[in-house]
């Protein structure tokens, strides 16, 4: 089910988790995911970054490319 | 309440880090914890030493025992710590400039002694915390801070300067190459002698910007250029970031590391078994 | 003790030596030095004793990675020193600034010759003095003493132990080139009889630890790396965990309690002799080997009937200034005597503004002669 709205971090049904209060909005995880599962979020967090958001998690193949170019520990896939 | 994987070994009260959004610096981090973890390394027995610039505040972000040193003289401390006490693990992480500008001395001396510990170098072209000022690393021709015409020197290859001081494992990565950076570290990690890995992260602020090229655009760029040659010798390891850069791992040999060779000594002379020089 | 420590009784040797051997019994385990007259051999008889009790020694590439390697080592456990002289101290300075900011626990020879830069290697010189108290930038407190004789080069080496463990901060011997190489008596106590002193430990569990945190001693408890506590050091201005913190508020505080440390206990550390002062109406004051002039001078003059009296500083740094203010009450004239060009001359002006302040600089790498010496001061108690 896709969704302008980021999905709820716990939810069952995404595999990727944005914390998004690490999230400075580089967006290397949305370029570099090959699934375009990412995309640049639009509200601002408690340290004026605007974090990324799971727009299609059901693209997700889990490949991990985004847990491991993430350079502010901010992303990962659920184990 | 969403925890990243490796949080055990972060000191997260203190995130989110101070670099900049898609500063390679953070990725070297993960590599290393990871490497940490995969390894099983006692976290207790771990020591960082940093130097001054954006990668030397790097060990403030990790839950070791870690000192932040000044300028250039994080291998020197790190030679005390390690001689002090052979048992701890010493990781010296610091960036470029750090290292072989105003640190060039004591990593070339630490290198031809081999004494045990790892270097990890962190170059990204620039002196990124100073605000962006020409560095030993920086491309000919390219615009910083204090080459606002174009950088007239050529470059350091920094690989090939420690192998050729007798660094004994050697290699060089690029922050995209993020599994392979942990394999070598974890290498690196489990091995004795001084080993060098040099991770390219072109300052996305300061050297990208003044360059006209976006901070993605160079981690692309660092994808369409870089190509692994391991086994390669390091002095025909090119770095170009225009267009050619050799990673891989170059060195793994052997040879007599420093701080055996200090302590077996103590041995024959003091005729006890010592294992450190902690005082009581 | 170690049977290979050096035996209690009458031994005969010169200052480095003295230095040397004192160093191991204070329990140093680790020197890291580079060669400089006049102190190599200092470096030179650590790098034969120190296998032999058990203890590191290593040559570094220069003298910042020596002092470097010394704070490391200090962080680690243990009981660290190097040896220099005034050029290898001048590349020291930043390294100074970093042990005493972090409150590293280390000991600095430093055996005077003749300055500026090259200068005389293998002549005397009291010209590192001011240097010594001001080597870094900003503000921040060392403790150093200064030896006069070859037993002193030995008594004030544990003793610089003992203060730097004490207070967690850089402490500075202040040889010069004469008694570095100067043989004379040296009487060295029964080993039980010595008394060392170790850096406070921690008292709380390692998750509570802090590593800045002081109580009213102002010393914060040591933890060592490698044994679970896994504290950050940094030589940014910092908060009690070791992080770097810059406010204002910080700052201050911060830098006054490292001054503090050593301000508000500088009349436990106050080391200094007097002699003949009791119906004195000039003073001497003379330190290092200057002292040694100073005191033959002072045995003539009294001869000759003049009422002179002598202070001499054994801690130069902080200066014993509640003393001296004490015996020059009863003074007219100080006359400070000093192998430079004035230094702590300008402290005894300061310290004492009651009392007119003389100086006699002797530069040129060799003591006065006695009739140098006296025929000046005879000027001078004439007035």
């Amino acid at each position: 089910m896709s969704s302008s709205l980021p999905a709820s971090e716990e939810a069952e049904e995404n595999p990727v988790v944005v914390i998004k209060d690490r999230c400075k909005g580089c967006l290397i995880c949305v370029h570099f995911c090959p699934k375009h599962v990412l995309e640049r979020g639009s509200e601002p967090n408690a340290h004026g970054y605007i974090p990324v958001v799971v727009k299609r998690p059901e693209a997700c193949i889990r490949c991990g490319k985004c847990e491991l170019l993430c350079p502010d520990f901010a992303i990962y896939v659920k184990r | 309440m969403s925890k990243w994987p490796l949080d055990a070994y972060l000191r997260v009260e203190r995130l989110p880090t101070l670099w900049c959004p898609g500063c390679g610096i953070g990725i070297v981090v993960k590599a290393l914890i990871m490497a940490i973890d995969s390894a099983k390394l006692d976290p207790d027995k771990i020591v960082l030493v940093s130097g001054i610039g954006c990668t030397g505040r790097a060990p403030g972000y990790l839950k070791f025992d870690s000192f932040h040193a000044t300028h250039g003289r994080a291998i020197p401390l790190a030679t005390g710590v390690k001689l002090t006490n052979p048992e701890l693990k010493v990781v010296v992480i610091s960036g470029d400039g750090d290292l072989f500008s105003i640190g060039g001395n004591h990593i070339i001396h630490a290198a031809r002694r081999n004494i045990d510990m790892l270097v990890l170098c962190v170059n990204n072209f620039v002196y990124g915390l100073t605000g962006g000022q020409v560095a030993p690393t920086t491309p000919t021709g390219a615009k910083t801070k204090t080459t606002p015409l174009g950088n007239l020197e050529q470059p350091f290859n920094l690989v090939s300067i420690v192998a050729t001081a007798g660094a004994t494992f050697v290699a060089r990565w690029t922050v995209i190459h993020v599994p392979q950076l942990k394999k070598s570290i974890e290498k690196a990690l489990k091995r004795r002698g001084f080993s060098f890995i040099e991770i390219v992260a072109p300052c996305p602020t300061h050297f990208c910007r003044a360059n006209n090229i976006s901070p993605i655009e160079a981690l692309e760029r660092l994808q369409k250029v870089s190509e692994i040659k391991n086994g390669l010798d390091p002095r025909e390891a090119t770095l170009d970031f225009g267009s050619k850069i050799v990673c891989g791992e170059f060195v793994d040999e052997e040879r007599e590391e420093y701080t055996t060779l200090i302590y077996s000594l103590i041995k024959e002379r003091s005729g006890k078994d010592v294992r450190n020089v902690v005082s009581a | 003790m170690s049977h290979k420590l050096i035996s209690s009784g009458v031994h005969f040797m010169d200052g480095d030596r003295a230095c040397a051997e004192a160093a191991l019994l204070a329990g140093c385990r680790f020197f890291a030095g580079y060669p400089i007259t006049p102190a190599s051999e200092i470096a030179e008889h650590l790098s034969e004793r120190l296998p032999e009790v058990g203890g590191v020694f290593v040559q570094m590439e220069d003298e910042i990675a020596s002092i470097m390697a010394v704070i490391g080592a200090a962080y680690t456990g243990a009981k660290a020193m190097t040896a220099t002289s005034g050029p290898g101290f001048s590349l020291m300075a930043e390294s100074v600034g970093l042990a005493a900011m972090t409150e590293a626990p280390c000991v600095i020879v430093d055996v005077m010759r003749g300055g500026p830069s090259t200068g005389q290697p293998t002549m005397a010189s009291q010209g590192d003095v001011l240097q010594a108290k001001h080597s870094s930038h900003g503000d921040y407190e060392i403790v150093a003493l200064a030896p006069s004789f070859v037993q002193e080069c030995f008594d004030l080496t544990i003793e610089a132990f003992n203060i730097s463990q004490r207070y967690r901060v850089p402490v500075m011997l202040l040889m010069d080139a004469i008694l570095a190489h100067l043989m004379e008596r040296v009487v060295v106590p029964d080993h039980e009889e010595i008394v060392l002193e170790s850096v406070k430990r921690p008292e709380v569990s390692k998750a509570e630890y802090k590593p800045f945190k002081a109580d009213e001693s102002l010393v914060p408890p040591m933890a060592f790396f490698g044994e679970g506590y896994r504290f950050a050091v940094t030589g940014l201005t910092h908060d009690e965990n070791g992080y770097p913190r810059i406010s204002p508020e910080q700052h201050e505080r911060l830098v006054r309690r490292l001054c503090d440390k050593v301000r508000k206990n500088a009349d436990k550390i106050w080391e200094y002799e007097v002699r003949d002062v009791e119906d004195a109406e000039v003073l001497l004051l003379a330190y290092g080997s200057m002292a040694r002039a100073a005191y033959d001078a002072l045995e003539r003059l009294r001869l000759m009937g003049f009422k002179v009296g002598m202070f001499r500083p054994v801690t130069l740094w902080p200066f014993p200034k509640g003393p001296l203010v004490e015996v020059a009450r009863h003074v007219e004239k100080i006359v400070v005597l000093e192998m430079n060009l004035g230094q702590i001359y300008h402290v005894v002006k300061e310290v004492c503004p009651q009392n007119e302040v003389l100086l006699y600089s002797k530069v040129g790498g060799v003591l006065p002669s006695p009739r140098e010496l006296v025929s000046f001061l005879e000027g001078v108690l004439r007035e």
